[in-house]
């Protein structure tokens, strides 16, 4: 899912400046979940608004809602259609997907992010981390790596490993890191498939991660 | 009722109320009185209690069984109770299915089990059997979509104001959360009477600390069972990572942190609550009043 995290309130309020009335616009899909930028989230952030307005004694209105997918224009337009009138700059708490979608359906109303887009990843619930999975290279090669992405999770992108920085299972980057490669090593031979560690990668191509990407469905 | 066992029990009672002085949760609450459920339980009465809320109190704890002369297994008889208050739609939470987005935080954070995702429909179903009410899920849902029926929302809302507003002119505005199970038990009666009571730390939702400062407290403290001693498994620790992000927020938008105290504290350190309270009253009094509270 992607990750998100809050940009500092202070950078978000100097984005907010001379308007009067704004909308909180959370999203229930990833950031939701991960209580990132839900409903709960988008009233925090509502009242830590309101907070700064009484610092600087000003009077802003704030009003938050949520809608489902913020990535989706026809959820975005039916949700908030009727209620946008009514404020005049958007503050939205999605991934840059969802900014730009809402953006893109309201043409004449500022939006501006409240998060800042990280990653595509997973949660590790117990500690309560999100790691970064997948860097959407448009070219996979899960089936050779036992599943594990050497291209998002060594840092150097290794295609061949592991390098000599591995020192007791961690990366030379951070000890706290552990070795994709040997993550590999011991996945594919776990699952009787360290064959394919033999064969040589050769590099890959990354035009197809040329931006901006396009997609039929 | 199909509780045979537990009924012939319960005609040795003979009231002594030993149960209602021991339960934790008496202590919290008027409405909920262990002696009278017996009471109620023996004569076939229960119709009444079937219907309260307060029923789910009950943290199963034991305390009365333990302490009863008669040896009446109260907290059991109790535990039926609470299933037969299901039928009568008398429920310790409500998932309210339209808002809640299956993200599964509320199956995450419950200690027993006791509300989990359905895969068939990615709505989540709370189990009123294993269910003790402690909050915790409430606290972690992002899309406010569980309603405790004790300690509700709206509840707790009101707790703060009236806190608040009996605070007088000059006074300095300590809002406290105090767990049932420790910190409240440590605590004097002069602290007590001003605190808000919840059954663990875990329910204390980030939303009612952003209440308490926007309506006017200069200083926040939670005092939660210690490491390890949370009734409820893990509430503690859980409301200790909220508090930390909310302390963090605070402090960006030019709240001082230092406001917002989390504390350890068990039920028998006295004299560690009385110090907490009078380092932060001294911490609070350098301070001054709560920035949001100079304006308007
Ligand atoms: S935490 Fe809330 S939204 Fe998420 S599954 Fe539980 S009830 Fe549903
Ligand atoms: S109130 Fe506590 S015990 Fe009940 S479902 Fe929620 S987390 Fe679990
Ligand atoms: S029971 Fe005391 S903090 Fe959970």
């Amino acid at each position: 899912m992607i990750v998100v995290e809050r940009k500092n309130i202070n950078d978000i309020l100097e984005n907010l400046k001379g308007f009067k009335k704004i909308l909180l616009v959370g999203c229930n899909g990833c950031v939701g979940i991960y209580q990132l930028g839900g409903e709960k989230q988008a009233i925090e952030l509502a009242m830590l608004i309101n907070m700064g307005n009484k610092l600087k004694d000003k009077k802003i209105d704030t009003k938050a809602i949520t809608v489902i997918r913020q990535c989706d224009k026809q959820i975005v337009k039916e949700e908030l259609g009727p209620i946008i009138t009514d404020c005049d700059i958007i503050l939205s708490l999605a991934c840059g997907a969802g900014v730009q979608t809402v953006a893109e359906v309201f043409e004449n109303i500022p939006v501006i992010p409240a998060n800042d887009t990280k990653f595509i990843g997973a949660q590790a619930r117990e500690k309560g981390t999100l790691f970064e999975m997948c860097i959407a290279c448009g070219n996979c090669i899960l089936d050779k790596t036992g599943g594990i992405c050497p291209v998002t999770r060594c840092p150097k992108s290794h295609l061949n490993g592991p390098c000599g920085g591995v020192y007791k299972g961690k990366c030379e980057t951070d000890k706290e890191r552990d070795c994709a490669w040997l993550l590999i090593y011991n996945k594919l031979k776990l699952s009787g498939k360290l064959e394919s560690m033999k064969k040589i990668a050769s590099p890959k191509d990354f035009t197809k991660a040329a931006h901006p990407r396009k997609q039929e469905v | 009722m199909e509780t045979s066992n537990a009924k012939k029990k319960a005609y040795a009672c003979y009231q002594c109320g030993v149960c209602t002085g021991i339960c934790p949760m008496a202590r919290l609450t008027e409405e909920f009185k262990p002696r009278l459920i017996v009471q109620d339980f023996q004569s076939n009465q229960t119709e009444d209690i079937l219907k309260k809320n307060s029923l789910w109190l009950c943290a199963a704890c034991y305390c009365c069984y333990e302490n009863c002369p008669q040896m009446i297994n109260v907290t059991d008889i109790i535990a039926d109770l609470k299933g037969e208050a299901v039928k009568y739609g008398n429920v310790p939470l409500k998932v309210n299915e339209d808002k809640c987005i299956g993200c599964a935080n509320c199956e995450y954070v419950c200690p027993y089990g006791a509300i989990k995702v359905d895969v068939h429909d990615s709505k989540s179903k709370s189990n009123p059997e294993l269910c003790i009410s402690c909050g915790s899920c409430a606290a972690e849902c992002p899309a406010i979509a569980i309603a405790m029926q004790n300690f509700a929302d709206q509840q707790m809302k009101s707790a703060i104001e009236k806190t608040i507003s009996s605070f007088g002119k000059g006074e300095l505005r300590i809002v406290s959360f105090l767990c049932n199970w420790s910190a409240y038990a440590g605590a004097d009666s002069t602290t007590s009477s001003r605190s808000i009571r919840v059954m663990c730390t875990g329910r204390i939702d980030s939303l009612f600390i952003y209440h308490a400062f926007l309506s006017g407290a200069d200083g926040v403290l939670i005092g939660a069972c210690n490491r390890g001693d949370c009734y409820y498994a893990s509430g503690n620790i859980n409301a200790e990572k909220r508090i930390n992000k909310i302390k963090k927020q605070l402090g960006d938008i030019g709240v001082e942190p230092e406001r917002l105290r989390f504390k350890w504290i068990s039920r028998s350190e006295k004299q560690k609550f009385a110090d907490v309270i009078t380092d932060f009253t001294e911490k609070l009094k350098k301070l001054g009043p709560s920035p949001l509270r100079k304006m308007r």
